[in-house]
């Protein structure tokens, strides 16, 4: 092998290496905590959980209107 | 306190609610959801929205209007033979104080749990514990 190329192998090799590394831990992953008025989701929100675990042991309904409970408040 | 400012959810807190109703889903079983946001109707409309659940009769709703400043528990016919409407007023009595304190997702968070607790069914001899 021709030494010139040699030495350019030995020399450009670690030098890509180190740039490509750079560049992965110079671009911004995500971002912190501080940019929070960006975040705010504006408008209404229906968070649902997984539906309901099936129970066989419940048994079924015979009337077919299904009567609600819970509960109104204010504050 | 000046509504619509404070109650709004950043994507972290809808996490943290998210986080908030699957756990209470595997406490007792019941599909658990948490609205926040404007209801035209009250209560009709939050009855309305908790028939759009994936099984109404077994699940619970959690609804909390800024603007209105209302806030309202809909449970199914299900859910209502362990979860009573006193368990829930209950619920809302601690959503109540953390709301007047600013305190959104930690009051949603507590009422929930709270819910979850309450919903869950007693324990049966030989049922849930097999020799």
């Amino acid at each position: 092998m021709d030494p010139l190329v040699a030495l350019g192998l030995f020399i450009g090799i670690p030098v890509g290496l180190a740039a490509v590394i750079a560049i992965f831990v110079m671009v911004p992953r995500g971002k912190y905590g501080s940019d929070a008025a960006e975040d705010i989701t504006p408008g209404s929100a229906l968070i649902t959980s997984a539906p309901a675990t099936p129970n066989p042991a419940v048994l079924p309904t015979t009337t077919g209107a299904s009567v609600t409970g819970g509960a109104h408040g204010n504050w | 306190m000046e509504t619509g400012e404070v109650m709004t959810l950043n994507p972290s807190s809808r996490a943290d609610i998210e986080k908030v109703v699957g756990v209470a889903r595997d406490i007792c079983g019941y599909e658990f959801a948490v609205y926040v946001g404007d209801l035209e109707n009250g209560r009709e409309s939050a009855i309305a929205m908790h028939a759009g659940l994936h099984d109404p009769d077994s699940g619970v709703l959690l609804v909390i209007d800024p603007k209105r400043r209302t806030m309202d528990i809909v449970t199914g016919s299900r859910v209502r033979r362990t979860l009573d409407d006193r368990a829930c007023e209950f619920a809302l009595l601690s959503l109540r104080s953390s709301l007047q304190a600013d305190q959104l997702v930690a009051g949603i968070r507590d009422s929930v749990m709270m819910l979850a607790e309450h919903a869950r069914a007693p324990r049966t001899l030989h049922l849930d514990e097999p020799a």
